[in-house]
């Protein structure tokens, strides 16, 4: 873990609830998470996080497994957060608006010049343009180091339908910003079949 | 317009990004998960609940269990031996005379058997004990040590060196000469307390054993076999048998003879003699042979509509 401690014995000292162990998992975990909610677009990330930490918390004793498990369950946790979110709120994430140029290009490879003056407001519009699976698939493995078939199980899909999603992310990131020009993002609605799983 | 050979070569570009190795024509990807990553350093600010959750923990809350019932064994129910009481003493009470009596002398009975066949009434090994127990002068002797409890408590010879000489009070039982001993006389003292007055001294072993006589019931019976140390199962045993038979053959007899059933040699007789006299609840059915043990429970509940 980033503390130095073995997991096993932090995970243990979870499970019987000392405080200093929800503290080590809590610290190292919740950077991702909240980063995950965000650019998502979620409303309150943090209470998203909170929701989800206590669920984690509170359910540690019915876990079972190492570090990468732990962090896939963390997410399914939060990922779920965020559906009911999403359903309270109307189905719609929040993206950003248009007006602001993603990077002014130095010249060289357009996509990469742009991709590398990318800041948190580009993170946010260029997720934003990404359909809702596909910005899940990449946010998971990208932020939550998951494998292929951890997302799988996360979102409750194959493994295949899980490449096929991310293929297409890249290749929508890819022509959002292929031909290097400032462009607008398109908000994207969660389509209703991710709501109803 | 993107093709297949472009999809696998961004896979794989992604993929060595994840990685941390250097992609070739990934330079975009490698600053967009980068600033992915940096949007994702902070933790949350945790809402109040989480707050005192990861403060305090579980620890007192779930973790242990309460100081109270830690290490007791759960029991079934704590309302078990009270209601057990309350049922039976209810049920003594709703029971009428002869019931009780019957119960009473079982009771008893059971006792004395029990007793007799440990071994623990006083005198089962020397007659003459019983004789003098019926004295009752003997109940204010003792004296110096009459009330020692070691002394009955103690089995016969376990110290036969010592305590002799104090007063003889460890062989009280084993020698003729203990009988103006102080501790003859300690079971002496619980001998009325048990039974009523000792009735049969001229009775012996073998007129006893042919069974209960004419008018004794066979309780009584029992209890003075008991006081008399002559009291075996297989005694008992023949006697309830040879009981049981002759009040068959009576009742047979009587059926046969087409008459009410004779009257029963009454086991405990004050009860059958006290129920003529009492205002009779309601009409015996006659032809009906009474041995004296009905409990009179009638359970008429009234729920005529009115309807003819």
């Amino acid at each position: 873990m980033a503390t130095g401690l073995p997991f096993d014995d932090v995970l243990a000292a979870a499970r019987a609830g000392a405080p200093w162990a929800m503290e080590v998992l809590y610290r190292d975990l919740s950077p991702a998470v909240t980063g995950y909610l965000r650019l998502h677009g979620a409303a309150e990330p943090d209470d998203l996080a909170s929701e989800t930490f206590i669920g984690v918390l509170t359910g540690l004793r019915g876990f079972s497994g190492d570090e990468a498990a732990l962090r896939a369950w963390v997410f399914t946790i939060a990922h779920r957060r965020l559906v009911d979110d999403w359903r309270r709120r109307g189905c719609r994430p929040q993206v950003t608006d248009d007006d602001t140029v993603l990077a002014e290009r130095a010249g060289g490879d357009a996509e990469d010049d742009a991709l590398t003056r990318i800041g948190a407001a580009d993170v946010h519009r260029l997720c934003g343009s990404l359909p809702a699976d596909q910005r899940t698939v990449l946010l998971l493995r990208v932020l939550a180091d998951l494998t292929v078939e951890q997302v799988a199980e996360v979102l409750g899909r194959s493994p295949g339908a899980v490449k096929a999603l991310q293929r297409r992310g890249l290749r929508t990131l890819r022509a959002a910003l292929g031909d290097g020009s400032p462009r607008r993002v398109v908000p994207r609605a969660y389509p209703s079949a991710a709501l109803a799983r | 317009m993107t093709v297949p050979a472009d999809d696998r070569t961004a896979e794989a570009a992604f993929e060595a990004v994840l990685a941390g190795r250097p992609a070739p024509g990934g330079t975009g990807l490698t600053a967009f998960t980068d600033a992915v990553r940096a949007c994702a350093t902070e933790p949350g600010r945790p809402n109040a609940a989480l707050a005192e959750l990861l403060a305090t923990g579980l620890l007192a809350t779930h973790s242990e269990p309460s100081p109270r019932t830690a290490g007791r064994p759960a029991r079934t129910s704590r309302k078990r031996p009270r209601m057990l009481v309350t049922v039976l003493v209810t049920k003594i009470a709703a029971a009428g005379v002869v019931a009780k009596t019957a119960v009473g002398a079982g009771a008893v009975a059971v006792a004395l058997t029990g007793a007799a066949t440990a071994g623990a009434l006083p005198g089962q090994d020397d007659p003459a004990a019983v004789e003098q127990s019926g004295d009752p002068a003997e109940l204010t002797e003792p004296e110096d040590g009459a009330t020692d409890v070691p002394a009955v408590d103690d089995p016969v010879g376990d110290d036969p060196a010592g305590g002799t000489d104090d007063g003889g009070a460890d062989d009280a039982g084993v020698d003729d000469e203990a009988a103006d001993a102080p501790i003859a006389e300690e079971p002496v003292a619980e001998e009325p307390v048990v039974e009523e007055p000792a009735t049969g001294p001229a009775l012996t072993e073998e007129e006893w054993a042919e069974g209960p006589a004419g008018d004794q019931g066979h309780g009584s019976w029992v209890s003075e076999g008991a006081r008399n140390g002559w009291v075996t199962g297989e005694r008992v045993s023949d006697a309830a048998h040879q009981r049981n038979a002759d009040r068959a053959a009576e009742r047979t007899a009587a059926r046969d003879a087409g008459a009410p059933a004779v009257e029963e040699p009454a086991e405990q007789p004050e009860p059958v003699e006290v129920a003529p006299a009492e205002p009779a609840p309601a009409p015996a059915p006659a032809g009906r042979a009474s041995n004296g043990g009905g409990n009179g429970n009638g359970n008429g509940n009234g729920n005529g509509n009115g309807k003819r």
